[in-house]
């Protein structure tokens, strides 16, 4: 299927673009102060140009304003330096689009929604690839928080009483303020014809057992899931890197685990 | 996600609304509590008005599945639509649980 004709400039192919920044909320230190650090150019209001929205409020990305164009980045600044937030804008400069978001916050914001919702109001996403691609991004986004940053095992077992457990633990683990500031990072690159989807954790990683078939294929690739399990139907998780990988074109798992790298043929 | 259910003689229909994902144990544990206590023996989901489900969301379905067999009720997924019922048919969730259009 062929994806509908861009309305935004996409990002040079032989290198880095510079995005202006925008801080809704107010920024640390002063805006004005944050600004003149970071040596970047500021967005106006008005360019069309691609602009990062840094923040520090989670409600601040409930606003779908936010999330239009020509919004291409969001960068949560809670825990981050400066070298660290250059980098990111850097990456963010070599991409279409970039979401960086503590663990507390991804976990408040549906950001797979929100982020693929944006991809089809800009006409750069049609059915029912949008829907693939949602679905898929939140598995690896959820895989992410879970399993990567708050270290959480799968539901053990497939009664209440497992499930009970798991929302505690979940809880819990989300009340460490150690685990919950642990960043996910989002990245989407758009070829003539496909997308790359990239998901990055900062959790310990993991290694997956090999899967027999699948169409997803490639040096990482892999399909059991958390569980390691290889069938669909069996029990209550560990399914979703094999739904994953029967969506995408192609899966593979990156840096020991904590980068889930996603393509969609459009 | 929420939920409305529904009482007749013969069956117990639960109307699930919205997003099913891994953020709804909370909701999906007192349902599946009501559905638990409900007298009739087969118990539909029906998820006509049910947008998205994610893998955490399948897991629950799966336990619920299980926690009525364990009261001895049937349950039956019903008028899956869209994203919910491509997902159903990747994870092969017929070969478990009775699903109707």
């Amino acid at each position: 299927m062929a994806a509908a004709p861009s309305q935004e400039s996409a990002a040079p192919a032989d290198g880095l673009r510079s995005l202006l920044l925008h801080g809704p909320d107010g920024l640390p230190g002063g805006t004005a102060e944050f600004f003149d650090r970071a040596g970047r150019p500021v967005w106006d209001g008005r360019s069309g140009a691609p602009v990062a929205v840094l923040f520090h409020r989670t409600d601040t990305l409930r606003s779908a304003a936010l999330w239009s164009s020509p919004f291409t980045a969001w960068i949560d600044l809670a825990g981050l330096g400066e070298e660290r937030l250059n980098r990111l804008l850097d990456r963010a400069g070599n991409a279409d689009f970039l979401a960086s978001l503590t663990t507390a916050a991804a976990h408040d914001l549906h950001v797979a929604h929100r982020l693929v919702a944006a991809l089809r109001d800009r006409g750069r996403l049609t059915e029912p690839t949008a829907s693939d691609i949602e679905f898929a991004l939140h598995e690896a986004i959820s895989n992410a928080l879970l399993h990567g940053n708050l270290e959480l095992e799968s539901v053990k077992g497939s009664n209440l009483g497992d499930l009970c457990r798991f929302s505690t633990e979940l809880t819990s683990r989300l009340g460490n303020p150690a685990l919950s500031a642990r960043r996910v990072e989002v990245t989407i690159r758009f070829g003539d014809r496909s997308a790359i989807v990239e998901v990055s954790d900062e959790g310990c990683g993991f290694a997956p057992r090999p899967r027999q078939s699948t169409r997803a294929s490639g040096a990482g690739e892999m399909g059991a899931g958390e569980s390691g399990g290889g069938d669909r139907a069996e029990g209550a998780s560990g399914r979703g890197l094999v739904l994953i990988a029967g969506i995408a074109s192609r899966l593979e798992l990156l840096d020991g685990g904590r980068r889930t790298r996603m393509e969609f043929t459009l | 996600m929420d939920y409305r259910i529904d009482r007749e003689a013969h069956q117990t229909t639960v109307f699930l609304r919205g997003r099913l994902t891994f953020n709804d144990h909370s909701v999906l544990r007192a349902m599946i509590r009501e559905m638990s206590l409900s007298d009739p023996g087969r118990q539909v989901l029906d998820l006509s008005a049910l947008e998205f489900v994610d893998s955490a969301g399948i897991g629950m379905l799966l336990i619920a599945r299980e926690e009525m067999a364990n009261v001895e009720k049937d349950l039956v997924l019903r008028k899956a639509a869209g994203q919910v019922k491509r997902v159903l048919t990747v994870a092969q969730l017929g070969k478990l649980v009775t699903i109707e259009e």
